[in-house]
């Protein structure tokens, strides 16, 4: 029994590889690091996320409460390397978010900085750098949910999984 | 080899692509669960963090316009579109566009000083040497969702200037409202 609760919360990989748990140290620090300006300045999150003009108005101060915890939790977690599978799907999901919400952004021509729309070449390149960023952020994300999802799994053979 | 069921070559072993799809589909809903456990103590984290803050944000707020824009105080910043029309007549306005430079020279309100949002640092000495005590500023930019005015009228404010408006959308109701504009860098370069 203690051996189950033991695997649950850690996950069948148990040895995670350099690439693996470089992946992992890697997204983890930067959701603690990207979270800790946000916990502290609630209300200034809560203007990007206006900013973003995706989230219906009621949402947005949920969206600028909850979200940095998730990203803190997640960061954490990814970190010490435990709920292995849930980390995993969390940050693909989330990166994907993030992803979508700048790319749809950048394709309307809105400059999210300035929170208005702007089609000037100067407020195109940085979202662009932005859209470049997020998407080397999912590359290790998806590794991860790759080896902790895709792998053989079964319990009692750890041993022989990654 | 084996093909994506895990058989072998001549259809053999086919327990060994069941357990395998089987460990999968365990893990993806192992992975659901925790993932849920995550949100949950996420969220319970972040309510937690919420309610013990000195200033908690409240968890629906109003992103109106009239609400956007107000001073620390409560009051609200922003000028009626008539009012600012009526001093500009009388010459006791200044305007300052926060929008970026190259969008001030392709065109704004006459007599409007250049001051980006984005790079205020750079105007802020200029600024308080140079703003006007007997004329009202009245900051605006561009758009319905625009708040580089908002912020940078509680950015001077801040610096101790009272007689600070924002103009809500300015630019587009500006010329909506058939009103003259200047081209140029104009006085603000």
């Amino acid at each position: 029994m203690r051996q189950g609760f033991s695997d649950y919360f850690q996950g069948a990989w148990r040895d995670p590889g350099v690439l693996g748990l470089g992946a992992r140290l890697f997204l983890g620090a930067i959701f603690v690091y990207a979270c800790t300006d946000k916990i502290a300045d609630p209300q200034g999150f809560a203007e990007a996320v206006y900013n973003y003009q995706i989230l219906p108005d009621s949402l947005i101060n949920l969206t600028a409460i909850f979200l940095p915890w998730v990203e803190m939790v997640l960061g954490i977690c990814l970190i010490l390397g435990i709920l292995r599978e849930g980390t995993a799907i969390l940050a693909v999901l989330l990166l994907l978010v993030f992803f979508g919400a700048v790319l749809f952004n950048l394709a309307r021509g809105l400059d999210i900085n300035c929170g208005c729309f702007d089609t000037s070449p100067g407020g195109g390149v940085s979202m662009a750098w932005i859209v470049a960023r997020d998407a080397v952020f999912l590359l290790p994300s998806f590794y991860l949910l790759k080896r902790t999802l895709a792998r053989d799994n079964v319990p009692g053979r750890g041993e022989k999984t990654l | 080899m084996a093909d994506e069921c895990g058989r072998g070559p001549l259809g053999l072993f086919p327990a060994e692509g069941m357990k395998r799809m089987k460990s999968r589909s365990a893990a993806l809903s192992r992975g659901l669960l925790q993932a849920g456990i995550l949100l949950l103590v996420a969220c319970v984290a972040g309510g937690a963090m919420n309610m013990v803050r000195s200033s908690p944000l409240p968890w629906v707020a109003d992103w109106s316009p009239g609400t956007r824009f107000t001073a620390p105080s409560g009051e609200s910043l922003l000028i009626p579109l008539q009012d600012a029309i009526a001093l500009f007549k009388e010459g006791r306005i200044l305007f300052l566009d926060a929008r970026p430079a190259a969008q001030y020279e392709e065109g704004h309100i006459p007599g409007a000083w250049s001051v980006p949002w984005q790079s205020f640092d750079q105007y802020v000495e200029r600024l308080m040497a140079e703003l006007p005590e007997d004329r009202t500023v009245v900051t605006y930019c561009d758009g319905e969702h625009c708040a580089l005015s908002g912020d940078l009228a509680r950015a001077l404010r801040e610096l101790g200037y009272e007689n600070i408006r924002v103009l809500h959308n300015g630019w587009t109701r500006w010329r909506e409202a058939g009103l003259p504009v200047e081209r140029g860098d104009g006085r603000g370069s």
